[in-house]
């Protein structure tokens, strides 16, 4: 049985909410919010929202709320959309090395996302996919063809350029099982991803085996010690937000971008078509 | 079981290797002779099976050893029909390459060729014979992850056309040159041509055969190839089941005449990677995997240096039983048509920008396939016990 911290924390219920842990980062850093402001998290969004930094009271109140909480909504001026996944490191590294042009040029992606359905459902996963698809690659998705099955999906886009990217997607996995996800960039020169060779699985930091067991660890931000990595991610998006109050209004453009494209495949897969995406990457 | 006299032909195919070792090897088998016009593939053939007499053309062989009773095609695609011709003409059974041809009414006329002439023709599909595929295959008939909603599969590695020109000539790879989309200045016959497994074990998987296909190539890792190097598809069988493939040549290679150490440029030269997902549960397979791995000689390259490898014994293993005993090969020319019927829909598609669609086919009942559907507890231990045998 191999377990994660972040099974462990959700069990113990030990640990700081990401809305607690963003308002700790907001004083560390003597941040002061021109707007009071909240980080709707997976359990709901209550968590500490008064008592956060900027905790002024509802009225006029910023909502950060992770795409995947959001999904179908439209969005008022006080909802700002969070792609946590930006945040995270491996990420950050991978578009890095594209930009920098480590690998170069691009030419296909592959990329893979299972989950046990409970946070990320199969529209969330494809947006996600999606969202990291143009954003690694700085292009936007040209087309779609996806064929679904229930919580399963592959699809392949064209991006902008002839680019070929292939999202691979099921929402299947067992309750409490965390997230496995991979993605691999090739390029005329070079292959980048973020999985190791000739593995099939992600791989962890600590691997702690007894008698009961072995429970592994994936520790990424000391600042931010106890958190999972995808709590982790949600915490420095929130950061994000509200560092970058400039960047609301093109968050929910993307936000409205990538419900067309979930959308998109939904309506690719029902009429058997590969369907031309209309707009641009942002 | 008396050991089956067995030749050679051509000796270009990028397999040709892989037979050297357990030609010699097999107790079923006594090789005779092979046959080759091509120069350096003869001179690699004396230097590597020394006391093997080689001709320069297969008459010549076929007459001066009449105790020939099999023959491997090793071959260019283009090759097949005349070779398959010649072998049924003179009773000899036939190991063909993966592909015997990708043109159907060749194809219908090889199968008619081989019921008239009474001679087995087994196709090489090597990964049938593959222990990772066999416990996937046992997992999956048992009902372990519960019915299959999807399959993704990768068949990817380096492009072995420096070693093996043909498979870079769209009509010796493909038959004939046909362009892959309007606007597209390359052709049919790249990367695609050289990977049916997957097509095949998804068709072998589940006892269901493609509904649709949908298929798109990338620009090309290697400007200087003629015929498509990326390309991936999806679409569905008809038991609903969605599908991913990727049959590409995504791993860059150092430019070799003859495949050897040092071929890599990215570390690993091979992948064969499944994720099954089912209703109950997922499966990930590495078919060619984990392995063991150096940075040595000859370019200090960190490499996947591939471990696990006894595919061709249960294939040729099958072969010989087959030919004692009469009985037709797994991978016969009738169970492989819908394989190449599929391949060549991802090139329409590649071609029309839009799915295809595949047949009317329905579940095929076909011995042996692993039916997905959930199977009673004795069903299964049936099945289990068939695969495990």
């Amino acid at each position: 049985m191999i377990t994660t911290i972040d099974d462990a924390r959700k069990q113990s219920g030990a640990g700081p909410s990401a809305n607690a842990m963003l308002a700790r980062l907001a004083r560390k850093y003597s941040f002061a919010a021109p707007r009071p402001w909240r980080l709707i998290d997976d359990a709901g969004g209550a968590s500490g929202s008064d008592a956060t930094d900027g905790g002024n009271g509802a009225k006029g109140r910023l909502k950060f709320i992770p795409w995947w909480l959001c999904s179908g909504a439209e969005l008022d001026q006080a909802s700002v959309p969070l792609f946590p996944w930006r945040s995270e490191r491996r990420f950050q590294e991978l578009r890095a090395i594209v930009e920098r042009r480590t690998i170069d040029p691009v030419l296909m992606c592959r990329f893979a996302c299972m989950t046990d359905g409970r946070t990320l459902g199969l529209p969330a996963i494809l947006c996600r996919e999606f969202d990291l698809l143009e954003w690694l690659t700085g292009r936007c998705i040209a087309s779609v063809y996806a064929s679904i099955n229930g919580a399963a999906a592959n699809v392949v886009v064209r991006l902008a350029g002839g680019v070929l990217g292939s999202v691979e997607a099921a929402a299947t996995l067992p309750p409490g099982t965390p997230m496995d996800d991979r993605h691999e960039l090739i390029a005329r020169r070079g292959v980048a991803s973020d999985r190791t060779v000739d593995t099939q699985v992600a791989q962890s930091s600590v691997y702690v085996t007894t008698a009961a067991g072995v429970d592994r660890y994936t520790d990424t931000d000391d600042e931010l010690f106890g958190l999972d990595p995808q709590q982790v991610a949600l915490v420095r998006a929130g950061w994000d937000a509200l560092r970058h109050p400039e960047e609301h209004a093109a968050w929910r453009r993307r936000h409205e971008r990538l419900a067309h494209l979930v959308e998109l495949a939904v309506e690719s897969d029902r009429k058997q078509q590969c369907l031309a995406a209309e707009g641009e990457a942002s | 079981m008396k050991p089956v006299n067995i030749a050679m032909l051509s000796l270009t195919h990028g397999h040709t290797r892989k037979y050297f070792q357990t030609l010699r090897d097999s107790p079923r088998l006594n090789w005779v002779a092979a046959c080759t016009n091509n120069a350096a593939a003869r001179s690699r053939f004396q230097r590597d099976v020394p006391g093997v007499p080689c001709y320069q053309t297969a008459d010549e062989m076929f007459d001066r050893h009449p105790d020939i009773e099999a023959a491997v095609l090793a071959s260019a695609n283009s090759e097949h029909w005349q070779q398959m011709q010649l072998c049924a003409r003179r009773g000899v059974h036939i190991l063909s390459m993966k592909i015997p041809t990708f043109d159907l009414d060749e194809y219908d006329r090889m199968t008619r060729l081989v019921d008239e002439s009474g001679v087995v023709c087994q196709i090489e599909l090597e990964l049938y014979y593959n222990p990772v595929v066999r416990r996937v295959r046992k997992l999956v008939a048992e009902g372990a992850v519960g019915r299959i909603l999807s399959i993704s599969a990768t068949n990817i590695t380096l492009s072995p056309v420096w070693a093996f020109p043909w498979q870079g000539v769209p009509e010796l790879s493909y038959g004939r040159r046909t362009p892959l989309a309007p606007r597209d200045s390359r052709f049919r016959g790249g990367a695609l041509c050289d990977h049916p497994h997957i097509f095949d074990l998804m068709r072998r998987l589940t006892g269901s055969e493609f509904r649709s296909i949908f298929a798109d190539v990338a620009p090309n890792m290697r400007t200087g190839l003629e015929v498509e190097d990326l390309l991936l598809a999806n679409g569905k069988l008809a038991d609903g089941t969605t599908l991913l493939i990727d049959p590409s040549w995504s791993r860059l290679e150092e430019r070799l005449p003859e495949p050897g150490p040092g071929w890599e440029v990215f570390p690993k030269r091979m992948e064969v990677n499944l994720a099954i997902v089912g209703q109950r549960g997922t499966i990930l397979a590495d078919c060619f995997g984990p392995n063991v791995y150096h940075n040595g000689a000859p370019n200090d390259r960190y490499t996947v240096q591939y471990t696990y490898f006894d595919e061709w014994i249960g294939l040729i293993d099958e072969f010989a039983d087959c030919i004692r005993a009469g009985r037709e090969p797994q991978v016969n020319l009738r169970w492989h048509r819908p394989t190449i019927e599929v391949m060549n829909a991802c090139y329409e598609s590649i071609a029309s920008g839009q799915p295809v669609a595949i047949g009317e086919n329905e579940v095929l009942s076909n011995m042996h396939t692993e039916a997905t559907a959930v199977r009673s507890d004795a069903e299964c231990a049936r099945v289990s016990n068939e695969v495990q045998s």
